[in-house]
């Protein structure tokens, strides 16, 4: 197919019926493709011959063009002034005073004026004074137009059938009555021509047929087979139609699981545990000391009910004690004080998910080890835009003999990779229980963004669970890389939200 | 974590060398540390809470020149012997045991200086003094009290003086309900009889501890000489603030003097910067990072940390400066030697052992579950655990986990089923449009323990009984299970339109239509229907 038959193909039904009309009749008028093409209605034309110009079938010429009526409706069917007069002044016998004018009946006393001046304007008649009164004589001119109408009154006749545009008058005539106050009265409008263009014009040659329109498909044409001989109604593509909202996942969630397949992907397993532990896992294990600010009821939930927990067997809890108190015999000073049992005892809601991992690990104290873990963690912090008091972690460790910090910035490079972020770099930092810790850093958007925490355990944290070879550890707020990646700024809307975002919430590109 | 505020031209003249502001923005993270913004001349500089003698810019001076390699190795003090003596009374054995303190001349009271001394007592006292609970500090003019003086332990009615920044009489009782500082730190001597206290030869009031000093040592700018006292539970802790304080207004060129802190049982001469030593094998610390450095190259990492270092074969003597309390084992000296040796100039491996990855089989299900759900047209939801008592109804209150230390009414345990949390939500967005059908799948806590919950809520002009019965058959057929359906009795739901399904006998859970009460309770206007399933139920086939 050309493309003018691909064109013609495309064409709707209207479209089709306006350039039909217009090869019978060339150039029209909306006006008159619709009188012509009997169209139901004006705005099936104008929609048609646009959708035909932005496809340059046709061109629509706008012009403004003025439009005359009879100011007042009285001139239909009365004579102006002058004629008026001029009649009377006839039947005078060609002479008559001003104040016989006026009292005639014929002219009002406002007309008097207009009918004495377009009188001398026309060379009807001219005013004489003959000792003190005006006196107005018939010219010859007067005497011969009596039998004959004006041009100026033939339009007036003219406009009292209808509107005129300014086509169909005499400029010179149109302008005397302008100029003539409550004759006619003139407005601009904006008139429409639509013609063939060339590319119309070789359409309609190649032709253009005008098939029956269905707009919908039914079973019965289907079933008829009549659904061969009807054309389909062509549809405006950009017609509105209503969205769908069905379900969706939370953005929190599909972050998760993809977090959990890249560590399933690089071998790590899977842990979990509960949110109420005891302090002594939560903190003592991890050689947090016990005067440690981050213990305090300012920033740890303590439970009741659980209030305590039972403490694990008596042998490592005085392998704990005895690393806080002297740091055991591993070379370690340990902090110095007298530890506490009732402390550990205590029940919390657990700060951290590496409280996941130091059981784990108290299991499986033997290489090579990686576990990871995903879960929600409490600290005692007001809620605003920035802090929850519960929020997400995401924990990584790695236990094999030879394990080292170079092995750990290699799989963080890798897990980071995996999380959609190319570069990555590391930097000092403090974290209790790491020895080195390491702040991670990630490249997003143009700029370093810290993302994650790492570092390898501390051997006064390790060794009393007969844990005997580095364990590499990396965490991460799991909302941080939510909001970074899906352009939220206040953390509170991912866990009161507005339903009106989880509905239009796009899919994460994991 | 302590932020401190330096003076770029006053941080250039105590290191002694021109460093480029650029330069020091881009190394001084690599030294652990992170800067938190840098206005003019003013750098923010975050540093972590185990560094301690990193809170003064005259602290910071002394590292970045270790770190450039302008000053490297063990700093030291001259400290000359005085003949000032402070005895320590037994009284003070329960109430606040411990005392060192040093005496520090020819100070200049320059701006910068009475700036950094206040920051760094201010930020001893926060972090290392826990609220100077555990260790605070004093700093006097030594020229207006007299030697010896005495650490004793008072009635608090026996003793009135005018304390800093007063210029009334108050005993020590009226100073803890008056003084603004007495207020602050009141805290710390609840439950004690007697009041700790330094007094002078003539008995004039040095300092009451850890809460004020009395106006005759206030420090103006013509104070010379200070007298800085040093008070606490923790020896050592003590130690520590007192060398980092004195080492600080050394580095400024002043001259420290010692003093004889005569306990019943020792003496102690203090600031004592005898440094402590520990042993680091090459072999260990190039193994932890995974590296391999020379003895000579670790030492001066080493050096450049501040430390002093013999090598001793494979070993390395280390000789930790007094002002560090960070250092408990040779793991410490390691990350130092790192940080030195730069974490961008490690090389990067991989594990080298075959492990094979494993996801928890429930999680995996919940995941199915949530595609289920969707599929429903549900809409997933995640929210808190932390719920409010009152909201768990259908729980008995001894099954529920409940929080010691709420923050607020909202949050005074932890949800024991999620129908509340789901709630909330649709509590949160009553002005949108209907019908509103969201879902969790989330853990509940009761009697401490965890447990996987599916709850599911539709709310809209005709949410009904049968809706969530469609829903929760639905379910059960899909996972499984077919399941004989019992009416129900549970308070938030209307009696008569609430049922659960069995399965070998054992309820998994709730259904129904929301009470009256319950809906307009959450300020909904429309009828509201709810499910709850137990996960581990569904998932065991």
């Amino acid at each position: 197919m050309t493309n003018v038959e691909e064109l013609i193909e495309e064409l709707s039904y209207l479209e089709r019926k306006v350039l039909l009309t217009l090869q019978d009749i060339k150039t029209a008028t909306p006006e008159m493709i619709l009188k012509e093409g009997k169209f139901k209605e004006l705005v099936e034309v104008m929609n048609a011959s646009s959708w035909l110009r932005s496809k340059n079938l046709v061109t629509i010429q706008e012009k403004p063009i003025r439009k005359y009526t009879l100011a007042k409706k009285k001139w239909a069917t009365k004579n102006l002034p002058e004629r008026r007069a001029l009649k009377l002044l006839r039947k005078r016998h060609g002479e008559l005073t001003l104040d016989e004018l006026k009292n005639s009946g014929k002219v009002t006393e406002n007309e008097v004026p207009i009918a004495i001046g377009w009188m001398k304007k026309k060379g009807w008649a001219t005013l004489e004074r003959d000792e003190g009164t005006t006196v107005i004589k018939i010219t010859d001119k007067g005497k011969d137009s009596v039998s004959t109408v004006g041009k100026d009154e033939e339009l007036v006749r003219k406009l009292g059938d209808g509107e005129l545009t300014e086509r169909d008058v005499d400029p010179v005539v149109i302008k005397m009555l302008k100029s003539r106050k409550d004759v006619v009265k003139e407005k601009e409008i904006i008139r429409r021509e639509i013609g063939l263009t060339d590319l119309g014009r070789e359409a309609l040659s190649i032709g253009v047929e005008l098939k029956e329109e269905v707009a919908q498909l039914t079973p019965e044409l289907l079933s008829s087979g009549k659904w061969k001989d009807v054309h389909f109604r062509r549809y405006d593509v950009g017609t509105f139609a209503p969205s769908l909202y069905g379900g969706k996942k939370h953005p929190l969630n599909q972050y998760i699981e993809k977090i959990r397949k890249v560590f399933a992907e690089m071998g790590f397993t899977e842990i979990t545990g509960n949110f109420v532990e005891l302090a002594f896992w939560d903190f003592d294990a991890l050689f947090q000391p016990q005067d440690h600010p981050a213990r305090d009821m300012q920033d740890t939930f303590y439970t009741v009910d659980p209030d305590t927990f039972q403490l694990p067997p008596e042998e490592l809890v005085n392998r704990i004690k005895e690393m806080h108190e002297s740091g055991g015999d591993i070379g370690s000073d340990g902090w110095g004080y007298d530890w506490d049992m009732d402390e550990a005892r205590q029940a919390i809601l657990r700060t951290h998910t590496t409280v996941n991992s130091i059981r784990y690990l108290s299991e499986h104290p033997d290489p090579p080890v990686k576990t990871f873990t995903i879960g929600r963690i409490f600290r005692r912090e007001t809620i605003t835009w920035k802090h929850l008091p519960e929020f997400q972690q995401v924990e990584g460790i790695v236990m094999e003999e030879n394990a080292n910090l170079g092995m750990l910035i290699g799989i963080l490079k890798e897990f980071y990779r995996k999380m959609g972020f190319e570069k990555v770099r590391v930097r000092p930092a403090f974290f209790p229980y790491t020895e080195p810790s390491m702040e991670i850093e990630v490249y997003f958007k143009g700029e370093w963004m810290e993302l994650g925490g790492s570092g390898i355990f501390r051997p006064e944290v390790t060794e009393p669970f007969g844990v005997k070879h580095p364990v590499l550890a990396w965490g991460l707020g799991l909302e941080r890389l939510v909001m970074v990646n899906e352009g939220i700024d206040d953390i509170r809307d991912i866990y009161v939200s507005d339903i009106d975002w989880l509905r239009n919430s796009k899919l994460p590109r994991l | 974590m302590p932020n401190i505020s330096l003076d770029y031209h006053d941080l250039i003249d105590l290191i002694g060398k021109e460093i480029p502001l650029e330069e020091l923005i881009e190394k001084v993270p690599m030294m652990g540390a992170s800067i938190e913004g840098v206005e003019g001349d003013e750098i923010e500089i975050e540093f972590f809470p185990n560094r301690p003698d990193l809170y003064s810019v005259e602290g910071v001076a002394r590292a970045l020149r270790g770190f450039f390699g302008i000053e490297t190795g063990l700093k030291t003090y001259p400290v000359e012997e005085s003949d000032v003596v402070l005895e320590v009374d037994r009284s003070v054995e329960n109430v606040r045991p411990f005392i060192v303190a040093g005496i520090v001349k020819n100070v200049e009271m320059t701006d910068y200086l009475v700036k950094s001394l206040m920051d760094v007592q201010e930020k001893l006292h926060a972090t290392l003094g826990r609220k100077r609970a555990k260790v605070s500090i004093g700093v006097h003019d030594f020229d207006k009290v007299v030697p010896p003086y005495t650490y004793k332990a008072v009635d608090p009615k026996s003793v009135r003086f005018v304390p800093l920044a007063k210029t009334e009489m108050m005993d020590m009782e009226e100073i803890l309900q008056k003084h603004e500082k007495g207020i602050d730190y009141a805290f710390i001597l609840e439950e004690l009889d007697m009041y700790p206290l330094i007094v002078d030869k003539n008995d004039d009031v040095i300092s009451f501890p850890p809460i004020i000093n009395g106006v005759l040592t206030t420090v103006t700018e013509w104070t010379r000489n200070l007298f800085l006292d040093v008070t606490g539970t923790d020896l050592a802790g003590c130690d520590t603030a007192l060398n980092i304080i004195a080492t600080a207004l050394a580095e400024r060129g002043a001259k420290l003097e010692s003093v004889e802190v005569k306990y019943h049982d020792k003496t102690l001469t203090t600031p004592d910067f005898s440094p402590t030593v520990k042993e680091l094998k090459a072999d260990y610390a190039n193994d932890w990072i995974g590296i391999s450095e020379s003895a000579e190259q670790i030492a001066k990492h080493l050096e450049r940390m501040r430390y002093g270092v013999e090598i001793k074969g494979d070993a390395l003597e280390v000789q930790i400066p007094a002002y560090r309390n960070d250092v408990l084992h040779p793991v410490d000296l390691t990350e130092d030697m790192a940080i030195a040796f730069g974490y961008e100039n490690i090389e990067d491996n991989f594990p080298k052992e075959l492990t094979f990855g494993s996801l928890l089989p429930l999680n995996d299900f919940c995941a199915k579950l949530t595609d289920l759900m969707v599929g429903y047209g549900y809409q997933e939801v995640s929210t808190l655990t932390l719920s409010s008592i009152q909201e768990q109804v259908g729980t008995e209150e001894e099954d529920i986990t409940k929080v010691r230390n709420p923050i607020t009414v909202d949050h005074t345990c932890v949800r024991a089923t999620i129908i509340p949390s789901l709630l909330y939500v649709l509590r949160a967005n009553k002005h949108h449009e209907l019908p509103q059908r969201i879902f969790e799948v989330g853990d509940v806590v009761k009697k401490g323990k965890n447990a996987r919950k599916l709850a599911g809520i539709s709310c809209h002009a005709k949410a009904s009984f049968t809706e969530m019965k469609s829903v929760v058959e639905s379910i059960l057929r899909d996972v499984g299970l077919d399941n004989e359906i019992k009416t129900k009795k549970d308070a938030r739901f209307l009696s008569g339109r609430c049922a659960t399904a069995v399965k070998d006998g054992k309820e998994i859970g709730v259904f129904g239509e929301l009470h009256p009460e319950l809906i307009t309770h959450y300020e909904l206007a429309n009828p509201t229907a709810a499910f709850e399933l137990d996960v581990l139920t569904l998932f065991q086939e």
